[in-house]
């Protein structure tokens, strides 16, 4: 995986499914390195600075596409406890928070028909492939049950 | 703080300060005989050197934010995942083959006695880390003009063992990626680039070193950008790339980078290996592995260095086009080098192979230039089967390798480096062509 990049995000769109579940959208204020969909990235809400520990943070699958990490990243999460549950209270859009990314090796094969299976809030990284596969009008087969 | 900064800023300048009086170009001018004509030097401003010191200041050392400036300037080029900083491009090489030895890859993996496919009419770092790893290379020839593998043999050099493909784009002359990444994929092979000599060559408009399964840079000073020593490994397999970092980082598995804790929340409750369930994450080995990092100081000249690539790149195709222009009409005697079919070469240098029945040899064209102060060199190790500590490795020769035993005896190349100008070339063809009428 590529050395994680530390990023400065704006939240551009905060969406409340429920009270425990929402999507968000950030707007990277830095360089955001090539990913491939099913990585996942670290969020934080306190502020970082190079001199200073990474804040406290949780990892979140990227729902966004890799084509478009320049202009936006996405994730959709569910409380799961006392950091979750501040993420949902705290962010709404306009919000500033630190992104560092990316990590994670659950990739998909780009030369075989795939089955996807999710429960929930797992669907995220599929939404990230689905994305790009639509963007690059992939002839490969797939089915979601 | 502020004290700080102002200090850091008065520093900085006194550097661009220093530069203007101490490297900048200018006052002294190319003198035909008595100025030395190298194949190959930095070529550098005042960008460089202010980096360096800033990084100095910092203090940090071990790989930091201009390790992460650096890496994701290369990784842009590139277009890929992946680009891991190393301390020099033979280390790369060594981390490229490595990697491939990895439990993680299953049924993949490269384990002793397997097959590589290469050729002996190179550097020997391409070849080194074969024979380090207990695997075993299988050299073919290479064509006169390209430098690069005869794909037509090949078919004749697989067996049941043959496991991957590394190759070096010679000179930064592209190898046929056409013939050998079919080759790869129809027989499951991995392909290694070895891209240390041709960063910003492209085929068929697309960068060498985004063709294969892995591929290395090196940034030596000879070499299209420089750090000094330093390197890279370049993937956009985001598993490979683990496992590359993991070798370069003693065989570690965790992967926080240098200051960092528990990034997988997981440093204390997993198990590995026979240890006992919840030992340190930190210091788990999955791999039997290397220390070959760079420093943040490094990292700061090549990012500073990245910002010239295409500038260094138009100057050495610009090189190399103003020597075949004044080697023209010699093809009697030389034969010049050609650009592989579909490919545009950011040249590392400009190589020569005398024709069969020249009245003269290699080596007294080579002293003649060098009495000239025209720096040239042998295409690396010539014939690496040759060399006293390879005469004796296990390996399987496909072919025969007439070809590379002519570069070894016939084949001298010199500079196109950016920092070589039109009339310096001029003087380079000049004395090529003073030397050829002497017969």
């Amino acid at each position: 995986m590529a050395s994680p990049v530390k990023i400065k995000a704006v939240v551009s769109e905060a969406v409340h499914h429920t009270g425990s579940v929402a999507s968000y959208r950030f707007a990277p204020q830095g360089r955001v390195p090539k990913f491939h969909a099913g990585q996942f990235l670290h969020l934080a809400l306190d502020d970082y600075h190079p001199d200073a520990p990474w804040p406290e943070s949780r990892v979140f699958s990227i729902a966004s596409s890799p084509a478009k990490r320049q202009e936006e990243l996405s994730v959709t999460l569910s409380v799961k406890g006392r950091f979750t549950e501040r993420i949902i209270q705290t962010l709404e859009k306009g919000s500033e928070c630190w992104l560092k990314l990316p990590y994670g090796e659950f990739l998909f094969p780009p030369d075989r028909h795939l089955t996807l299976v999710a429960g929930g809030v797992g669907i995220t990284p599929y939404l990230s492939l689905m994305q790009q596969m639509l963007e690059e009008k992939s002839e490969q087969a797939k089915s979601i049950p | 703080m502020d004290e700080a900064n102002a200090l850091r800023s008065e520093i900085l300048q006194k550097v661009k300060d220093f530069y203007r009086i101490s490297h900048a170009p200018g006052g002294e001018s190319f003198i035909p005989g008595k100025t030395r004509v190298n194949y190959a030097g930095r070529v550098f401003d005042e960008s460089e050197l202010v980096n360096l010191v800033d990084s100095s200041l910092d203090f940090w050392l071990t790989a930091g934010r201009y390790a992460e400036e650096f890496s994701g300037k290369l990784e842009d080029f590139y277009d890929v995942s992946d680009v891991i900083l190393t301390n020099s491009g033979s280390s790369s090489n060594l981390l490229a083959v490595s990697a491939l030895t990895s439990e993680m890859l299953g049924d993949r993996r490269l384990v002793p006695g397997d097959e590589i496919i290469t050729v002996a009419a190179g550097f020997p770092a391409t070849v080194s880390p074969i024979i380090q790893n207990r695997l075993v290379p299988v050299f073919l020839d290479v064509e006169l003009g390209t430098y690069n593998l005869d794909v037509s043999k090949l078919n004749a050099a697989l067996s049941l063992k043959t496991k991957a493909v590394f190759i070096a784009h010679t000179l930064g002359n592209p190898f046929n990626l056409d013939a050998v990444t079919a080759f790869c994929e129809k027989h499951d092979l991995w392909l290694i680039e070895d891209n240390c000599d041709a960063l910003g060559s492209t085929y068929r408009g697309k960068l060498t070193g985004t063709f294969g399964h892995i591929a290395t840079g090196s940034f030596y000073p000879a070499h299209h950008i420089t750090t000094g020593e330093g390197g890279c490994v370049i993937t956009d397999d985001p598993k490979l790339a683990r496992i590359i970092k993991s070798f370069r980082d003693w065989g570690r598995d965790c992967y926080c980078e240098g200051g960092e804790n528990n990034t997988c929340g997981c440093r204390f409750t997993k198990q590995y290996g026979t240890l006992p369930k919840g030992y340190d994450h930190k210091y788990v080995y999955s791999h039997i592995g290397y220390n070959l990092k760079m420093t943040d100081m490094q990292a700061a000249i090549g990012a500073a260095q990245m910002d010239k690539l295409q500038a260094f790149t138009d100057r050495r195709k610009e090189n190399f086009r103003l020597i075949t222009e004044g080697l023209r009409g010699l093809e009697d005697f030389f034969i010049l080098p050609q650009a592989t079919v579909h490919s545009d070469p950011s040249w590392f240098a400009y190589i020569l192979t005398l024709q069969k029945n020249v009245p003269f040899s290699r080596v007294g064209l080579a002293q003649y230039l060098d009495q000239n102060l025209i720096e040239t060199r042998g295409l690396f190790a010539g014939n690496l089967l040759r060399q006293p500590g390879y005469m004796n490795i296990e390996h399987r020769v496909v072919g025969g390798l007439e070809n590379t035993e002519t570069i070894m005896n016939n084949t001298l190349f010199m500079g196109v480096y950016p920092g070589l100008t039109a009339t310096e070339i001029n003087y380079v063809t000049d004395k090529i062509r003073e030397y050829t009428k002497q017969f």
